[in-house]
């Protein structure tokens, strides 16, 4: 069986658990807890494959219910998303107290900003739309003793304003480019608002638009069929899509109008947010792609009065009215006496198979017309974002087509917006439930672990590899498509942080001379050591399957430690330590620098002697090859740091390997493998170097002739890491 | 949930080689389990079973019974603030009140600001949702008010915002609504601040200090006090400028 474990987990003891169910085991933390750290991911991973092992889902859910300590965003899977839902829904019985419960937070009282007399160390929460920042108590008894300060994201305090960046939605592809994708056309959404549903494709193929056109926006709506002959037999999907869009883009008008019609979106990159005046993505994309190209300053005031005068309507994004406007007959009477918005809602066209695609029966023309569609689908995505319109999370991941669109749009990019697609009562606040929002966030990361388990490990075929991931297909014959639709999407975009990540591999302890170094704590980021060259090294293939995996390769032939080469005399030599997001793509990552080492040795001037990786994995379902983290001696002149870029600003583990490497004086290397240019950075510390954290004594040195090095089954959690891997040495370091 | 899963080896029988109830090791045994135990019965809250929660929360308070320390002291108004809660989910409101009362008299004694904050809301809203009287709905229409305020505050919408909060003022000059003042005196301050006028930011945010001191709000204190230190700085630069 493809999940199962090696030999080496054989002695790993959970007997305590065996016969507890993750649901039962998820609240006892009690039971968990149990036990030493350094075995703890151990437990839990034999503990994940002790149920079904057919399922991704179920192996994720069965991980983290014996994770001892789960940060704040763990891994969600669909039995995650079941018990939170049950849990909600035992909650809101009582709709009256929970109201009672839900103002006290809004009750408090609200600092203009932060004192300013404070010594700049604060830890953060963000709840909704509020940052916490919790400071310690002046005159503090001791840890625990703290008070919060809470501010909305849209008035930070000005420390956090200080640290941010310009970050817009981008422009979409049509901006710059015009596309004719072969098989697209798209629907004007004034279009449905008149016609008051969406139409079979047939009935209005003239009036839709095949050629783009810059300053218009172009949105892929991915829904479920709701039966095999109409997608949306009552019109239901059709209001929510116009009345959302609607909606939304009175959202963009009145925070432009707050921003400046070209002020852009401050983004923080260490707390991974949007603050000061932002609306949501989808608002955003809209000001970037459709009000700056028709509006100027003073046709937007004129915009943000209309736009004020629908905030009945659209305070909880549209929901309300879309649920009674069974024709849209309202959504045309409103829109008639708004005249820039009308005008600004004939910008925005949608892709929706029913009305954008020939529907049986077809002619031969059209059937031709169907298939180049069906050819392009993934091009036809990405020429615009991607709407994801959400009534039921489970069913629609159940779709292969529509799980398929969704992680389209979250790794090729292009953006991915969520439409609400249900008229149930747990929307009230117009956004989509939080949980279901996990749930999609978090699968491209079991699908690229199911992936690699199929192409890399080759311990599952395709059939099994979807089977797995809980996909299912109306007609068989989609499953080859499908499943070469997921392996051309290479590794997600984006990182998934938190305490729970399990970290195996090789963790490589710089060495001068007698002395090996390790920070003590992960800091967020080395920004006291600024870069002093920047090169460019394209290496974006090196997460690529179809680029850098072959029949003939082998993941056993790319461990965690790869010695290459002895040093030569006079020559300097160089270490390559890899992060990646689990162990699959640790082995592709190795493999790709493996097979590419003059590229990189005639940038930094060294010979590549050695090469290790560490995988930190939020979601450890797939196939482990080595299963065990420890930590090996690395003496080099130079070093270079391996990940995708957001590891080096926001991974914990990246961070340590950072502050560790910068501790030994040697010189060092940044290189973001997501990025093709200037993406190899060199950083050397100056001699009076402190750690990111700001401590002095935040690097342990140690003495060689006292180090113990220890191997982990399992590995350790992210959270463990530090003290264990501490633990491994004498505790008399310097 | 099983209790006897969730208890596990917290109250795992006498086996024969285990130390005595009263030996240092087993109290030690048992201080360390104490915290993972609390955050257990907080998922079982979390989760809806309260029964469970209460069964759990009541056995570690019966374990803490002639125990003392600074950990005992940090440990001891959480699980009875959580066994209030899980009350209170239950339905007992008199229960609730007597566990959260008792929460808050605790952390009264060790001096813990920020659970005196938490428990002391924690029991206005078991006061409120133990029946509304007239005056109660009435409070609960300046409270949904207030959060109302907030919120349009919170996107941007200062003036709208203070159109709610002047709205409400009226009403909170009296009775239970009383206890509001602080907080839309000191909202109305944030608003003014924020919409540049400095001289009425001034004069609410002195309203809300004082109001808080007078109420021994703690926090309201804390935040006005700097609330005002901000807005005076801003208006000296602002006259130095001019």
């Amino acid at each position: 069986m493809a999940a199962r474990l090696s030999p080496i987990f054989d002695a790993v003891e959970i007997d305590a658990w065996a016969s507890v169910s993750p649901e039962s085991l998820i609240l006892n933390l009690g039971l968990v807890a149990e036990g030493k750290a350094g075995t703890a991911a151990a437990r839990a991973l034999k503990y994940s494959r002790a149920g079904d092992l057919a399922s991704y889902d179920g192996i994720g859910f069965r991980l983290l219910a014996a994770t001892p300590k789960r940060g704040q965003v763990p891994l969600s899977t669909v039995p995650m998303m079941r018990h939170t839902r049950n849990v909600e829904d035992v909650r809101r019985k009582d709709s009256a107290v929970e109201e009672i419960v839900a103002q006290q937070e809004f009750l408090r009282h609200r600092p203009i900003d932060l004192p300013e007399d404070l010594d700049g160390r604060f830890q953060y929460e963000i709840k909704g739309k509020l940052i916490h920042i919790i400071l310690r108590r002046p005159g503090s008894k001791g840890i625990g003793d703290d008070e919060e300060w809470v501010f909305p994201l849209a008035s930070p305090p000005q420390l956090l304003l200080q640290m941010t960046q310009d970050r817009d939605e981008p422009l979409i592809f049509t901006q710059v480019y015009q596309a004719k994708v072969p098989g697209a056309f798209w629907i004007p959404v004034s279009l449905v608002v008149e016609s008051g549903g969406i139409r079979r494709m047939q009935e209005w193929r003239e009036r839709l638009q095949e050629r783009t056109e810059p300053g218009q926006f172009y949105c892929f709506i991915s829904h479920r069929w709701q039966t095999p002959a109409h997608p949306d037999p009552e019109g239901l999907q059709a209001r929510f899509i116009t009345w959302q869009l609607f909606a939304r883009l009175c959202e963009a008008v009145r925070v432009a109008s707050v921003r400046g019609l070209n002020g852009a979106r401050k983004f923080s990159p260490s707390l991974g947010f949007a603050i000061g005046r932002s609306g949501s993505p989808l608002a955003e994309a809209l000001i970037v792609n459709v009000l700056r190209f028709a509006l100027d300053d003073e046709i937007l005031g004129a915009a943000e009065r209309e736009a004020r005068g629908c905030e009945e309507f659209v305070r909880d994004y549209g929901i309300k009215a879309a649920r009674q406007d069974s024709d849209l007959a309202q959504l045309r009477e409103t829109l008639q006496g708004l005249p820039i918005l009308s005008q600004l809602m004939q910008q925005i066209f949608i892709w929706y198979d029913y009305g954008a695609m020939p529907q049986p029966p077809r002619t031969p023309e059209e059937d031709s017309v169907f298939r180049a569609a069906l050819q392009h689908l993934t091009a036809i995505q990405i020429t615009g974002r991607t709407a994801i319109l959400l009534d039921e999370a489970e069913d629609y991941l159940s779709r292969g087509w529509c799980t398929l669109e969704s992680v389209v749009a979250d790794t090729l990019g292009g953006g991915q917006d969520l439409l609400v697609g249900s008229a149930r009562q747990t929307i009230e606040s117009g956004s989509v439930e939080h949980y279901f929002d996990m749930l999609l966030q978090d699968r491209p990361h079991l699908i690229w672990r199911a992936v690699l388990d199929a192409e890399v490990f080759r311990v599952q075929t395709s059939k099994e590899c979807l089977s797995r991931l809980g996909l299912a297909v109306t007609d068989p014959g989609d499953i080859p498509f499908i499943y070469q639709g997921l392996v051309s999407l290479n590794s997600p975009q984006k990182i998934h942080i938190d305490d729970s990540e399990i970290v195996t591999g090789v963790f490589p302890l710089p060495v001068a001379g007698r002395t090996a170094f390790i920070a003590k704590r992960a800091g967020r980021k080395l920004d006291d050591i600024k870069p002093c060259e920047v090169l460019s090294l394209d290496w974006t293939g090196a997460s690529c399957l179809r680029d850098n995996w072959g029949p003939a390769d082998k993941a056993e032939a790319f461990p965690a430690w790869l010695p290459l080469q002895q040093a030569e005399p006079g020559k300097r030599c160089c270490h390559v330590a890899v992060v990646a997001s689990c162990e699959g793509e640790a082995v592709l990552m190795a493999k790709w620098i493996h097979g590419r080492l003059p590229e990189l040795e005639s940038l930094v001037k060294a010979r590549v002697a050695s090469i290790s990786w560490l995988a930190t994995d939020i979601a450890p379902v797939g196939h482990l090859v080595n299963g065990t983290l420890r930590g090996v001696l690395v003496e080099a002149d130079v070093w270079v740091l391996a990940a995708q870029g957001g590891r080096f600003v926001n991974c914990s583990t990246t961070s340590t390997l950072q502050q560790s490497i910068a501790a030994s004086k040697v010189t060092y290397f940044e290189l973001t493998l997501d990025s093709g240019k200037d993406n190899l950075c060199q950083r050397t510390p100056s001699p009076a170097h402190k750690s990111g954290t700001g401590d002095e004594d935040s690097v342990l040195a140690l003495d060689l002739d006292r180090l113990k090095l220890t191997g982990y089954v399992g590995g350790l959690f992210r959270h463990d890491l530090l003290k264990n891997l501490i633990s491994l040495s004498d505790d008399r370091g310097r | 949930m099983r209790l006897r899963e969730l208890l596990g080896g917290l109250f795992g029988g006498s086996k024969g080689s285990s130390p005595s109830s009263d030996d240092p090791a087993r109290i030690l045994y048992r201080v360390r389990r104490w915290g993972p135990i609390l955050a257990s019965a907080n998922q079982v809250v979390e989760s809806g079973g309260y029964d469970e929660a209460v069964q759990l929360l009541e056995g570690i308070l019966n374990e803490m019974e002639g125990v003392s320390g600074p950990l005992i002291e940090d440990l001891r108004p959480k699980a009875n603030g959580l066994l209030g809660i899980a009350q209170f989910r239950k339905g007992n409101l008199v229960l609730a009140r007597r566990f959260t009362e008792k929460a808050l008299a605790e952390c009264r004694e060790i001096g813990d600001a920020e659970g005196i904050r938490i428990y002391a809301e924690h029991l206005e809203i078991i006061t409120l949702s133990s029946g509304l009287s007239a005056a109660d709905e009435s409070v609960m229409e300046i409270r949904a008010r207030i959060v109302e305020a907030q919120k349009l505050s919170d996107e941007g919408w200062h003036d709208t915002s203070n159109e709610v909060l002047m709205g409400i003022l009226d009403k909170v000059k009296e009775g239970a609504g009383l206890k509001y003042r602080g907080k839309i005196y000191g909202l109305l301050g944030l608003n003014w601040f924020r919409l540049s006028d400095k001289e009425k930011a001034q004069h609410y945010t002195e309203l809300a200090l004082a109001e808080c001191t007078s109420k021994s709000d703690e926090e309201g204190v804390r935040i006005y006090r700097v609330n005002l230190g901000l807005i005076r700085r801003d208006r000296v630069r602002s006259s130095e400028a001019t």
